[in-house]
């Protein structure tokens, strides 16, 4: 299903088990192609509002679309479906697979969602080319540093064409040299594409590269730039 | 739909993650998969060796059986009268009819059990041409001869291959030939070639054997061919309705299937106990599987998150249960036969039971047997593998993906109730009965109190280390290792499962065990109280009255007391049972009565054994008829007694009554108390010599201590296979302690990285672990005694009186369990300071900044 919104978030609240209101009544639009920050205080619900946005949590209200489908009421084989299909994302933490290979890791979305093996491993070498890793398709994780580790993780958000890139504190675990370059690299690479982006970070440096600034604060979302 | 559909396409990346696995962590697959084939091979291999002896004991009756059509064989071993051959062969309904005496008999200077057969050569030739012999010398050369026909000579004796061999004869030569108390030297004319490889028989004239060896007037079976215009029902119709009391009809199935059914439960329960090291190896796979799901969790929660569906997670850890399954049951297929090979080349197929010794065919692997063993070494694997993978699947991949693999699940309350339900369920189990002979519902009361019992683990964990928290003056690695084990009760269950299975069937065993011995020994110490015990020796003579009054009448003899052995058949479908006349009101010969009736009563008293009793469901005070005296003889149950010594029952008969009814006084064994019995061995000699004057052949002599240490000797052989068995199963489970314990600690380097950063050395990690180990250990050993205790009193009160129709009295020996609980613990201990030392290592220091 294409959309022109690859996500819309409806007015939606997070209320914890222990009744606590996490957030409430936040509103998002992303276009396609548009690249958004979000900042806020640690344990405000950044990473909360991104697993919403995946169908890996669900809201307490409101109502969140994803490439024009609504999350709600969606099994969760069909909410895995939704998100294999349409999002890609970046950890902190990097999480690449030890035991595979830079190519066999980066082709992991695209064989889940439907590629054959053949043209899953052509996608990944082209993708690890453009992050400046396509002399090393066969390397192991335990040779690389921890900017080419969140490469290899740029490349696989991105090898199954998504429609949204949910990154969270993509530059967390980098030095600022690092970080600067892995950032330049994250928003050219998508930019090249047609997805959105997310990116929820603490880092002010890393949020000014986006098409829009937002802030979480306990009274709701606000834009930085008025 | 379509996201369905996507999964399909994941099978490259199983393959990826599956093969990576193994290279990141290849001892613990490696030995998840010896854990399956070890017990795939154990069970395989004696269902092979079991399958040989049967084939081969079935291959040999139905051998010397030829193609009659019907046999009759006599109710006791004393046979039947030879008229009855006379009249089924006037019968219209029977073609032909071949008369048979049949004994056991010793055989030339090797003493070389065989079976001595008396055929008539005529009637022989056209229903059981095997057993006509092909003649090497020629009649010139015979000795003795009697006729022209060289079959009827009666001092001819044909031998099989076997026979040749054991006695190490040779055709042409003179053999002694002893049976039924008589000694005659035969020639041997030439040997049977239509007798099948193994089986040791000497065939000679059935005249020969009447007269020679005291058979005259009775034979022990007619092999009938029925006429042509007759069918085999209207053929066993017309028999059934002539045949007396003495006479059963029989048959060559009949007679496979009351041996297979005698042994049937001992071969059941060691295939079962092979299973048991199978079911110690599903446990394993389980323990490496939840292992390898807790370090790969965040891998997990990646896939999830990236677009797995739950049940293709799932199917993924069910595939690789399959995967090991599937290898460990091909490589145990494999390993089975090459260990049933051996022993059937070295020890020979009988695996100390006594059911078949002497029986070896060759090896008989079947499709069904495969696919069977394998299967359940596949499904075994898979089950092990399930509950893993459900847990993967059931994790929240946005929260699993931020915690560690060392993820605690302290917060959880452990379920008690499903365990506990499997242990009330396993109440309800013993009390139902044996299906077909078969203690069934045992068994699975077994499974179920080991699954309640590993089940409960985590709750009984805690329940036990939580009062640990409360000891004060602890020190800092010691407060650690308890706390990890209070907050992961899954991961303490995961670890425990092989220690749980093997600890408990190891206690169970040792228990019923121990008490099969114990009451064995009580009752030979109750038996045995005369001092010297004669029997007929290898010529089995027996002694008539005058015999029997002289040999009372010798000096130092205090009371000597008569008796003799036959066999009796109460069921033409089971084996007959042994019965034995002698003075029952015997002060130094008693019988160990469990129960009798509260007044004697007109009638013939018999006292039967308690196998018997359980075999023919007999009761106190019941009336029934024995084959024996003119047209059988009705009697009543006067008592039962215990009886460890045979199996198929037994019927103890007063010596008065029985010559009363049979006119018969001989007696071929004898208990002897002697006036003097400090001088045993001095006192022996000179009888032995004195009776042997009496009798004219050497009696076999033996004392109440050398029978006592040779029928215990036959006892522990006969359990060889099953401490075997169980030491193998046992070593599994120690093994698996180690590997599981070593896996553990594996996925918490980071934790170790981290106490070595803020100040523990490396002694503090390995005595952390020292104290995980022994604290788990206790826990495991506290579960594993437990569910042994109950489950060896299944094994005693259960499973044995179903199996094999005894019951016995429970004996725990509490030395030998101490010293294997030591054993755990240290092993425990040991094991978890050894897979320590790579904990402690320089590696643990890096290992924080890692991702995984």
């Amino acid at each position: 299903m294409s959309s022109q919104y690859p996500l819309i978030l409806k007015s939606i609240s997070k209320t914890l088990p222990n009744g606590r209101e996490l957030f409430a009544d936040i509103s998002l639009s992303l276009s396609s192609g548009e690249f958004v920050s979000i900042q806020g205080e640690s344990g405000i619900g950044k990473s909360t509002l991104l697993n919403l946005a995946a169908g890996l949590d669900t809201s307490s209200k409101g109502e969140v679309i994803v490439a024009g489908q609504s999350l709600a009421g969606l099994s969760e084989t069909e909410l895995t479906g939704v998100r294999g299909r349409n999002i890609g994302f970046v950890f902190q933490a990097f999480h690449v697979l030890p035991f595979l290979n830079l190519i066999q890791n980066v082709s992991l979305p695209a064989i889940l969602t439907g590629n054959t093996r053949d043209l899953a491993l052509h996608k990944a070498a082209d993708l690890l080319n453009k992050v400046g890793l396509g002399d090393r398709t066969q390397s192991l994780v335990s040779e690389l540093s921890g900017g080419e580790l969140q490469r290899v993780a740029i490349a696989r958000a991105l090898v199954h064409s998504p429609t949204l890139i949910l990154a969270d504190e993509p530059t967390g675990n980098l030095d600022p040299s690092t970080s600067s370059e892995v950032m330049e690299l994250l928003t050219n690479t998508v930019k090249s594409t047609d997805a959105a982006m997310i990116l929820v970070t603490h880092s002010a440096i890393d949020a000014a590269s986006a098409d829009r600034r937002l802030i979480m604060t306990a009274t709701g979302m606000r834009d930085l730039d008025g | 739909m379509a996201s369905l559909r996507q999964n399909d396409k994941s099978g490259p990346i199983w393959r990826w993650l599956f093969i990576g696995q193994l290279r990141t962590f290849p001892f613990r697959y490696i030995f998840a998969v010896l854990s399956i084939a070890i017990g795939i091979a154990l069970g395989f291999s004696v269902h092979l060796i079991n399958a040989s002896a049967s084939d081969a004991f079935g291959d040999a009756v139905r051998n010397l059986s030829g193609s009659s059509d019907a046999q009759v064989a006599g109710a006791t071993s004393l046979g039947f009268d030879e008229q009855l051959y006379t009249r089924i062969y006037q019968l219209p309904e029977a073609a032909d009819v071949s008369p048979v005496i049949e004994m056991s008999a010793v055989l030339g200077e090797t003493e070389a059990r065989i079976k001595l057969i008396g055929i008539d050569p005529f009637r022989a030739g056209a229903i059981t041409p095997v057993l006509i012999g092909r003649q090497v010398i020629s009649d010139e050369q015979s000795a003795g001869r009697t006729g022209g026909q060289p079959s009827f000579n009666i001092n001819a004796v044909y031998l099989s291959d076997a026979a040749l061999d054991l006695s190490k004869t040779k055709v042409g030569s003179f053999v002694k030939i002893r049976a039924n108390g008589a000694i005659h030297d035969f020639q041997v004319a030439g040997d049977l070639p239509g007798i099948e490889a193994g089986q040791p028989v000497a065939v000679i004239d059935i005249a020969a054997a009447q007269w020679r060896f005291n058979r005259l007037g009775v034979l022990d079976r007619l092999d009938i061919k029925r006429a042509e215009n007759s069918t085999q029902s209207s053929l066993a119709r017309a028999l059934g309705k002539m045949l007396p009391s003495d006479a059963r009809l029989s048959g060559a199935e009949n007679e496979i299937e009351k041996r297979t059914s005698l042994s049937r439960a001992y071969r059941v329960n060691l295939e079962m106990l092979a299973l048991v090291a199978l079911v110690t190896g599903g446990f394993l796979v389980y323990s490496a599987q939840s292992l390898s799901a807790q370090t790969r969790q965040q891998q997990f929660a990646l896939l999830r998150i990236l677009g797995l569906q739950k049940s293709s997670l799932q199917r993924q850890l069910l595939l690789e249960g399959l995967a090991l399954g599937l290898v460990g049951s091909v490589l145990g297929i494999l390993l089975g036969y090459g260990f049933a090979y051996l022993v059937l080349a070295i020890i020979g197929s009988d695996l100390g039971g006594g059911y078949f010794s002497g029986s070896t065919g060759p090896i008989d692997v079947t499709a069904s047997a495969i696919f069977v063993f394998s299967g359940f070494g596949i499904v075994t694997a898979i089950l092990g593998s399930f509950s893993p993978g459900r847990r993967a699947a059931g994790l929240n991949p946005a929260q699993a993906i931020k915690t560690s693999a060392d993820n605690l699940d302290g917060a959880k309350q452990p379920v008690w109730l499903p365990g506990t339900l499997l242990i009330l369920l396993a109440g309800v189990l013993v009390i139902l009965p044996a299906i077909d002979g078969l203690p069934i519902f045992g068994y699975l009361a077994v499974a179920a109190i080991l699954a309640g019992a590993i089940w409960l683990t985590p709750w009984l964990a805690r329940t036990l280390l939580a009062p640990l928290t409360r000891v004060s003056n602890r020190d800092v690695a010691f407060d650690l290792a308890l706390n990890h084990l209070l907050r992961s009760p899954t991961q303490a269950a995961a670890a425990l499962g092989g220690i749980v299975a093997s600890v408990g069937l190891m206690i169970a065993m040792v228990i019923m065990v121990s008490s099969f011995r114990t009451s064995v020994d009580n009752w030979l110490e109750s038996i045995l109280s005369a001092d010297l015990y004669v029997s007929g020796g290898l010529v089995e003579a027996s002694f008539n009255a005058d015999q029997q009054e002289e040999i009372s009448k010798l000096s130092g003899i205090a009371v000597a007391e008569f008796s003799e052995t036959i066999n009796v058949s109460l069921d033409p479908t089971r084996p007959p049972v042994n019965l034995i006349i002698r003075p029952v009101q015997s002060s130094q010969y008693p019988l160990s009565l469990i129960a009798t009736v509260d007044e004697e009563r007109a009638g013939i008293p018999i006292w039967i054994s308690e196998p018997a009793a359980r075999i023919y469901d007999l009761e106190i005070d019941q009336n029934i008829r024995l084959p024996i005296g003119a047209g059988g003889t009705p009697v009543y149950v006067a008592g039962i007694w215990s009886d460890y010594a045979r199996q198929q029952g037994a019927i103890v008969m007063e010596s008065d009554d029985y010559t009363q009814l049979t006119g018969n006084l001989e007696r071929s064994e004898l208990a002897i108390s002697l006036q003097n019995p400090q001088n045993i061995d001095a006192e022996t000699e000179r009888l032995k010599a004195q009776i042997s004057n009496i009798a004219g052949t050497e009696p076999e002599i033996s004392n109440a201590a050398g029978i006592r240490n040779i029928a215990l000797g036959l006892f522990d052989r006969s359990f060889a296979i099953t401490y075997g068995l169980e030491a193998v199963a046992i070593l599994i489970g120690m093994v698996g302690v180690g590997a599981t314990f070593a896996a553990q600690v594996g996925t918490r380097i980071k934790e170790f990285g981290m106490l070595r950063h803020i100040g523990f050395g490396r002694r503090e990690i390995i005595m952390m672990l020292a104290y995980e180990g022994i604290l788990l250990g206790l826990v495991g050993l506290a579960a594993g005694v437990m569910s042994g205790l109950a489950i060896s009193q299944i094994l005693v009160h259960v499973i044995n009186p179903q199996s094999f129709n005894l019951t016995m009295k429970t004996s725990v020996p509490y030395m030998l369990l101490l010293g294997i609980s030591a054993a755990l613990l240290i092993t425990s201990g040991l094991t978890a300071i050894f897979a320590g030392r790579r904990a402690a290592a320089a590696d643990a220091l890096r290992a924080v900044n890692e991702d995984w």
